[in-house]
């Protein structure tokens, strides 16, 4: 897995994946090194902010805002394992005052998949995995930033996430019935409106159960640790595997 | 009142029927998708629609007096309606000044949204809703819970039973064509006898004055033209400014709402029948005020097909009740907190979306419906209409997340508080979040811990 | 600056309903001081796309019209006739204005007695959805179209337009009085989306497409 270039990366771990599934966040520093990149995370990152401006506290997000700024102005790219933060950092620190660093960090920060696939353009992942998967679409990630086309918009039909993972070998992408719907995380959205929120995790899981897959696996861990919270609840047989941890499985 | 999360939790007590209203409304989401792959300028189509709304929106006051200007020249009588008071005492005064009682109306959101049949039922006055969907639930005395398919929250068998009591359709029928023969034999009488029929509006066309109805029953014509007067209700933002527009909304709006690539009927009201009179009613109700607020005036581009509604993920699952406002899902709550003056309100409605974006993707012009879910959430908060807990929890997220060792302290304490608490105390009513999901399993070390271990002398 | 075409009547009410008028439009503008961003007209659209051959056009239009639930005969100007007395015994031809005077003014209750079978001289018909353009100057009653039980329109082939843009480009400043499209029978789906045809208009369409 060679790449022509090598750029200076801050590694952005969001909160939760800190917090509960340090495994997401090594798994991302160890593939970003191993595509030759030059990987730092700064210590002194916290969050995003999404969590209190997407429950209406922007103002009192401003100050996370800001950190977030401070402890990423110095890199080429900023890149998480996370389509909803990346987003987030692009989209709505428009709030922010528009200074050099703000524009930059906008300007540079990156949803793994995303990065490796547009910015470094590998098209060679020597990876094995031999498993049913079932690829759960983040909002966020497919509507926010484009990583594919959602299937509502009358547009040739893309994955920037699928593609990557079809280069590994072994891998059988299963179908689901249907491609693109949300998990119902929607962050707070989970806590303020449960039943809905766990209704249509379990209809998620049941759609990829249904279709036979081993795994779901998603570019946000936050989507997954609903889904997995739905699924040891009801005790159903299928596994939540981030994608940075399937693409940094064992090389060929 | 209940919040949205409450009703949606009674709603979802009936897990099959949930499971059947999802399903039936992904397929019409489906249908769309297939009817709007057939056009391929589909995505051109919205855009383009969208650019004619947004002028119309800009050139608001010239575009209705000139409607207004040619509406009159055709015969027809024009009246403004400041808000849903004046609306209903003009439908009102018109009825009396023909002595009518037999008044049939196709279907009409405006007429919803100002409360029109209660109105006149306190006025001694029976309108009959004409549309099938429409007089099921004006039987049953609730609500539409969605604005294209109003019935949509009833199985035949609720149908059926409702029939049998109001109309004398056999106990137990459920069929649905036996059903809708009833309703079109039931309704048959009321429209030959009609003094007066009530029409919402689809399009209302500057350049001539005309309006464009669009029914799939053919039930606004049936009223229109058997009564001697007609009525036609608009909120100001339904004007178009010429007939070659609605080539592009005519092409979206039955597509996009049902997957049909037209309504079976697109009726063009110019002119009062010979002997007839013809009323159209321009009604504001606070919709300039909206028009002034740049963050949400898009809304007003809305032309109602539904859509939204079809792919909401949440609406789908909790049904157009559980929003309690005349239009239900994505588009209602951008609608429903400000839709009286002066005030905010339906202020659960913002927190009802897991803000998937979809609904702003299948949006025929366009509307940032996601987007101005993001901004209501916003103005809450800044307005202090959070509750007091939600806010004072916020204000310390906000501080903890701005200080990275307070972050990393607080980190430390939740994971050791879910390692060592007993399960009873974890899961407890509080914890939403626990009620039908595990929480995650608590690793030994953060990243940031794992990464100052191993990493950061290398 | 605007004329007060209400003002004339001079009555109080009048005068009542002219001051929301004024409101109106007065916020209105108040708003586009406040927010408004002014926007021009789009150009219109797809003026380059290809044409299509008269076949492709009536195949497009029939298949549009049995998806809408519409019956689709192709005949030849002579043939006509003869059909209409095979299959539509008694049907009322209001392409005849001699019949035209026994419909005009006729009530509701007598026509929806009288008008079993209705034939109307459609103005032309729109290859994307199978609608066919109906107006006044087509029938004697607004109302018999969507009276009667079955509808028979026929449309002559060379009418038959690609999509709702050539259809409009075809009406705009000749529209009087009413006219409609009309795809398919009347129908409905709101007892658990289940299609049936029949809500309120016609219970069936036949269209004939006339060629030569």
């Amino acid at each position: 897995m060679k790449v022509a270039k090598r750029y200076k990366i801050g590694l952005f771990i969001p909160c939760y994946i800190d917090q509960f599934y340090p495994q997401v966040g090594i798994a991302t520093l160890e593939l970003l090194r191993k595509l030759g990149q030059d990987v730092h995370y700064p210590l002194e990152q916290t969050c995003c902010g999404q969590p209190l401006a997407n429950s209406g506290a922007e103002d009192d997000a401003k100050a996370v805002y800001r950190n977030f700024v401070r402890n990423f102005s110095e890199f080429d790219y900023v890149v998480t394992p996370s389509g909803s933060c990346a987003y987030h950092v692009r989209e709505h620190y428009d709030i922010l005052e528009q200074s050099e660093d703000v524009v930059k960090v906008r300007r540079c920060t990156y949803e793994l998949c995303e990065f490796i696939a547009d910015v470094l353009k590998v098209d060679d992942l020597k990876i094995n995995y031999p498993h049913r998967v079932g690829v759960h679409q983040s909002c966020h990630g497919l509507r926010g930033l484009k990583l594919g086309n959602p299937s509502e918009l009358i547009s040739a039909s893309y994955s920037k996430v699928i593609s990557l993972l079809e280069k590994a070998e072994g891998i059988e992408l299963i179908k689901l019935d249907r491609e693109d719907e949300c998990c119902g995380f929607g962050g707070t959205f989970s806590i303020f409106e449960p039943a809905v929120s766990a209704r249509m995790g379990r209809d998620r899981v049941d759609d990829h159960i249904r279709n036979n897959a081993e795994i779901i696996t998603a570019t946000d861990m936050s989507c997954l640790m609903h889904l997995e919270g739905i699924i040891k609840r009801n005790n159903k047989s299928i596994k939540v595997v981030h994608i940075a941890e399937i693409l940094n499985s064992n090389t060929l | 009142m209940r919040s949205h999360s409450e009703r949606a939790a009674l709603f979802l007590k009936d897990q099959n029927r949930v499971t059947w209203h999802d399903e039936t409304l992904w397929i019409v989401r489906k249908k769309r998708d297939k009817a709007a792959a057939a056009v391929k300028e589909w995505e051109e189509l919205r855009e383009k629609a969208s650019q004619v709304k947004e002028y119309v929106l800009s050139d608001l006051a010239y575009l209705l007096l000139e409607f207004e200007k040619n509406a009159t020249q055709n015969g027809a009588v024009v009246h403004w309606a400041a808000d849903a008071d004046e609306f209903n005492r003009i439908v009102l005064e018109i009825i009396n000044s023909k002595s009518a009682h037999n008044i049939v109306k196709s279907k009409s959101m405006l007429t919803e949204e100002c409360g029109l049949n209660h109105y006149l039922e306190e006025h001694g006055i029976d309108i009959v809703d004409t549309d099938l969907g429409e007089r099921i639930i004006q039987f049953r005395n609730e609500p539409p819970s969605h604005i294209v398919l109003p019935a949509i929250h009833l199985k035949k068998e609720d149908i059926g039973e409702l029939f049998h009591e109001k109309l004398g359709t056999e106990r137990g029928s459920t069929d649905p064509q036996y059903l809708t023969r009833a309703a079109r034999a039931h309704l048959r009488e009321k429209f030959v006898n009609a003094q007066v029929a009530l029409t919402g509006v689809n399009f209302a066309v500057a350049e001539n004055g005309s309006v464009v109805v669009c029914t799939n029953e053919g039930n606004a014509d049936m009223g229109v033209h058997s009564a001697p007067v007609q009525i036609h209700c608009m909120g100001i933002e339904k004007i178009i400014p010429k007939m070659e527009h609605l080539g592009i909304f005519t092409r979206l709006l039955a597509r996009n709402a049902t997957g049909q690539p037209i309504t079976t009927y697109t009726s063009h009201y110019m002119t009062p029948k010979v002997n007839g009179e013809m009323h159209i009613i321009i009604v504001d109700n606070g919709r300039t005020e909206r028009l002034a607020s740049r963050d949400y005036r898009d809304a007003l581009k809305c032309i109602r097909c539904g859509a939204c509604m079809n792919t909401c993920p949440v609406y789908r699952r909790s049904g157009g009740h559980s929003y309690g406002f005349t239009i239900p899902g994505p588009i209602g709550t951008i609608l429903a907190p400000h839709s009286l003056p002066g005030k905010i309100v339906y202020k659960d409605l913002p927190a009802a979306s897991s803000l998937c974006m979809s609904c702003s993707n299948v949006c025929p012009v366009k509307i940032g419906i996601h987007e101005q879910i993001y901004k209501l959430r916003q103005e809450l908060i800044r307005k202090g209409y959070g509750s007091l807990v939600k806010r004072v929890v916020l204000k310390i997220s906000g501080f903890v997340f701005s200080k990275p060792h307070l972050y990393d302290l607080s980190g430390k304490m939740v994971r050791i508080a879910l390692k060592k608490l007993p399960r009873a105390l974890i899961y407890n009513r509080v914890n939403t979040w626990g009620l039908e999901r595990e929480l995650p399993d608590v690793p030994v070390q953060s990243f940031k811990e794992w990464y100052r271990q191993n990493e950061s002398n290398k | 600056m605007f004329q007060y075409n209400l003002l004339k009547s001079g009555t109080d009410k009048m005068k009542a309903i002219n001051s929301s008028r004024q409101k109106i439009v007065e916020n209105i503008r108040k708003s586009m001081m406040a927010g408004g961003i002014s926007h021009t007209l789009p150009q219109l659209p797809f003026t380059d796309i290809e044409s299509e051959s008269k076949e492709e056009l009536y195949e497009r239009f029939s298949q549009s019209l049995k998806t809408a639930g519409a019956r689709v005969v192709l005949l030849d100007v002579s043939e006509l006739e003869g059909y209409l007395k095979e299959k539509c015994p008694g049907v009322i031809d209001l392409r005849e204005k001699s019949v035209w005077e026994r419909y005009k003014g006729m009530k509701p209750s007598e026509m929806e007695a009288k008008a079993g079978s209705v034939l109307v001289s459609g103005k032309m018909g729109v290859a994307e959805n199978g609608a066919v353009w109906v107006d006044e100057t087509c029938f004697p009653e607004r109302l018999l179209p969507f009276i009667t039980g079955n509808l028979i329109l026929s449309v002559d082939e060379k009418k038959i337009v690609r999509d709702m843009h050539a259809a409009y480009a075809a009406i705009a400043g000749k529209l009087q009085g009413f006219g409609v499209f009309i795809s398919g029978p009347s129908k409905t789906a709101d007892i658990e989306q289940s299609l049936v045809y029949g809500a309120h208009g016609a219970i069936s369409l036949d269209v004939v497409i006339l060629r030569g």
